[in-house]
């Protein structure tokens, strides 16, 4: 699947599920820039573009991201908070990729206007269809957090 | 004077001068033998006067009501008006000449010689109330005045008696003191303290439980005394509301403490109520104070308790809560990191038997196979313990809900329940239940599962799922046509980690029916079992009815 432009950030602490990530892409052969952080932190810092993050070219700010919602230091729902408030990043796609099927998480998720929830593990007819609904996401369009 | 008579002539005569006595009578002249007439007229002015005086004064004491009676120092009677005939039932005839003893019953005798000895010194006796004896021989309670009577040279002959009936005045006195004693018995013997004052609120009765309760005497109590009594905290405020009582002239109420003669202050409900004369005048003021002591007490004693409980409550709930989301978190650490060995090892299983198939024995395929299985057992297991979990700590927000719409849901979402794996019969119409929706679509999925689960080698599961209704409340069943479950053991079936079979590729969790039972209670429903062990199992769950629906038995839209 050939998708231009789109650069991702995986945030996932797990190396099994970031595994299961890159297996997943490769079968459904997406292609794009796909970059990894571990934890909350990072994730912030990759987007702020601070310290090992500041250079652009290596460390391009993504288009879409796959968030995961337990994870060290800062949580999935404490970088959507933080996303939210930063005007040039708020609108951002964001896929929640997590391994909680609880009700509330969903819920929580669903009021931080995410643009997808996933169950893991990630497979390739998931992403297929994820990779479609981003083409149809108009640049810095407002978010329609009713699509889940 | 033109007196022609030959008889001598007497005549009384009376004008504005006075009265006058004139006598006349013929005499023969000495000389001439000429018939001559001698008058004589006397002044008899004085004399007519006191003659009347006389009169008069008989007529008062025969008119008179009381008895007026003399006697002699002897004690004999010697005069006896009408009223004393009227009184004592004796006339003049009968009594006078007779002692006066006669009167005295038997146990007052000794009075009369006193009364003598009084009246011969010169005394006089004023209203002296005795009892003395009628002629029939009633009793009379009365009131004498006795006065000594003295002749022109002042010696004492005798005494002139007036004696009064008073039975009447004296009963109704009697009556009087005996309400009085009543009121008194009664008053001192309330559990109450009692107390009068007048319409200035001037205290000038106390009853006996107040003076006992405060160790004081009526004297030291009459007037203002109440205030010494009473705790100087509270004095001033009582003594405005007393005077704001007595102003309106209105009902008073106030709590106080009182001391009591222990030094002790107890707490008294006090009440007062004027009282008024037929004018509706408040002539005075009637109060009352009851020790509401223990009352209070028992009111804070109540309180505390009430409050330590609440306290206790509060604590017990904040730790329960406290236990409650320290399980919240567990089981949502449960749900993220215990499922991710599982995942890990049913993804990597998979990647093997994907990308390495023809690398591999067929021992080898199999194991991977079993590792996939294994994983998704225990993923399904820690699923059904959370739900389980879930259930067992939250109370579900019940609606009305479309039981057909939620079977047909469950269906289409599980293969193994579509034709050709299995033939699901639905007998509409399904009635609609009170529900919390995604618990009864997880009671329905269990409950069709583990009806297409257990059928006999060979055999396509065949389930019918119908409602109906039953006491009011919604009825659906589900039956199948698999093994069955002996009757034995149909009690541990809705038991956690009950399984009653030992099929290694039933892959059930044991924990399915469970949570069945555990939702349906949570939603006031029951569940149950009809099977004989042979021919399939007949499981059923019991829902109250939608409320539009509450109706559907004699309603032709229920069957």
């Amino acid at each position: 699947m050939s998708i231009p432009n789109q650069v991702l950030l995986l945030v996932e602490d797990c190396p099994d599920d970031v595994f299961f990530m890159r297996y997943a892409l490769k079968q459904a052969a997406i292609t794009c820039p796909t970059h990894v952080v571990t934890d909350g932190q990072q994730a912030i810092d990759y987007l702020s573009g601070l310290g090992q993050y500041s250079d652009r070219s290596a460390f391009p700010l993504p288009t879409a991201i796959f968030l995961d919602l337990k994870l060290p230091f800062l949580n999935g729902f404490d970088v959507l908070s933080w996303l939210r408030n930063q005007p040039s990043l708020s609108q951002l796609p964001v896929i929640i990729l997590t391994g909680s099927s609880e009700s509330r998480d969903k819920e929580q998720a669903r009021a931080l206007g995410v643009l997808d929830y996933y169950v893991k593990p990630a497979t390739p007819s998931m992403l297929r269809a994820v990779m479609e609904s981003l083409n149809h996401v108009p640049a810095r369009a407002p978010l329609d957090a009713s699509r889940f | 004077m033109a007196v022609a008579s030959p008889e001598p002539i007497s005549k009384s005569e009376r004008d504005e001068l006075g009265a006058f006595q004139t006598n006349a009578a013929p005499i023969q002249d000495p000389c001439n033998g000429a018939l001559l007439h001698l008058a004589l007229t006397r002044d008899v002015t004085q004399q007519k006067e006191v003659q009347e005086m006389h009169r008069f004064l008989a007529a008062i004491v025969e008119s008179s009501d009381d008895a007026i009676i003399t006697k002699n120092l002897d004690g004999i009677v010697t005069s006896w008006n009408r009223g004393a005939e009227r009184i004592f039932g004796y006339s003049p005839q009968e009594i006078i000449g007779r002692p006066i003893s006669v009167l005295i019953p038997p146990d007052r005798l000794g009075e009369e010689p006193a009364i003598l000895a009084r009246l011969r010194r010169g005394e006089s006796i004023d209203h002296y109330e005795t009892v003395r004896r009628r002629k029939d021989g009633t009793l009379l309670c009365i009131s004498i005045t006795v006065s000594p009577v003295r002749d022109a040279e002042g010696h004492i002959i005798g005494a002139s008696k007036i004696a009064r009936d008073v039975t009447e005045r004296r009963s109704a006195q009697e009556a009087l003191r005996e309400s009085e004693d009543r009121f008194r018995a009664l008053a001192d013997n309330i559990s109450q303290l009692a107390w009068s004052a007048t319409e200035l609120g001037v205290a000038t009765w106390y009853n006996r439980r107040w003076l006992d309760y405060t160790g004081t005497t009526l004297e030291q109590m009459k007037g203002r005394g109440w205030e010494t009594v009473h705790h100087p905290d509270h004095v001033e405020r009582v003594r405005e509301n007393i005077q704001k009582a007595l102003a309106l002239g209105v009902e008073w109420e106030d709590t106080f403490p009182l001391r009591g003669k222990d030094g002790r202050y107890r707490w008294f409900l006090s009440r007062a109520v004027p009282v008024r004369d037929q004018h509706g005048e408040i002539k005075s003021w009637f109060g009352t104070n009851t020790d509401i002591t223990e009352l209070l007490e028992t009111r804070e004693a109540l309180a505390k308790s009430h409050q330590e409980l609440e306290d206790r409550i509060q604590e017990r709930t904040a730790s329960l809560q406290k236990a409650v989301s320290q399980m919240e978190e567990f089981s949502y650490t449960v749900s993220h990191d215990l499922r991710a060995p599982a995942r890990a090892m049913r993804g990597y299983a998979k990647i093997i038997l994907d990308d390495f198939s023809e690398n591999l024995r067929p021992e080898a395929k199999d194991y991977l196979e079993r590792i996939v299985r294994g994983g998704a057992r225990m993923d399904a297991l820690i699923q059904d313990v959370l739900t389980y979990s879930r259930l067992s700590r939250r109370d579900l927000e019940l609606n009305p809900v479309a039981l057909d719409k939620v079977v047909a849901d469950v269906i289409q979402q599980y293969p193994e329940l579509q034709p050709p794996r299995a033939q699901t019969n639905i007998r509409q119409p399904l009635l609609p239940v009170l529900a919390h929706e995604p618990s009864l679509a997880q009671v329905v999925s269990n409950l069709l599962i583990n009806a297409a689960k257990f059928v006999p080698a060979g055999e396509i599961p065949r389930i019918t799922v119908r409602t109906e209704v039953r006491h009011a409340r919604v009825r659906l069943w589900v039956e199948d046509n698999g093994i069955g479950i002996k009757p034995e053991h149909q009690h541990r079936i809705f038991g956690v980690f009950e399984r009653l079979t030992t099929d290694p590729k039933s892959e059930g969790t044991g924990i399915g029916l469970a949570i069945v039972r555990k939702a349906v209670e949570k939603m006031g429903g029951a569940v149950g079992l009809e099977s004989d062990g042979l021919t399939g199992s007949r499981f059923w769950i019991e829902l109250s009815p939608a409320p539009a629906y509450v109706d559907t038995e004699s309603s032709p839209v229920a069957r």
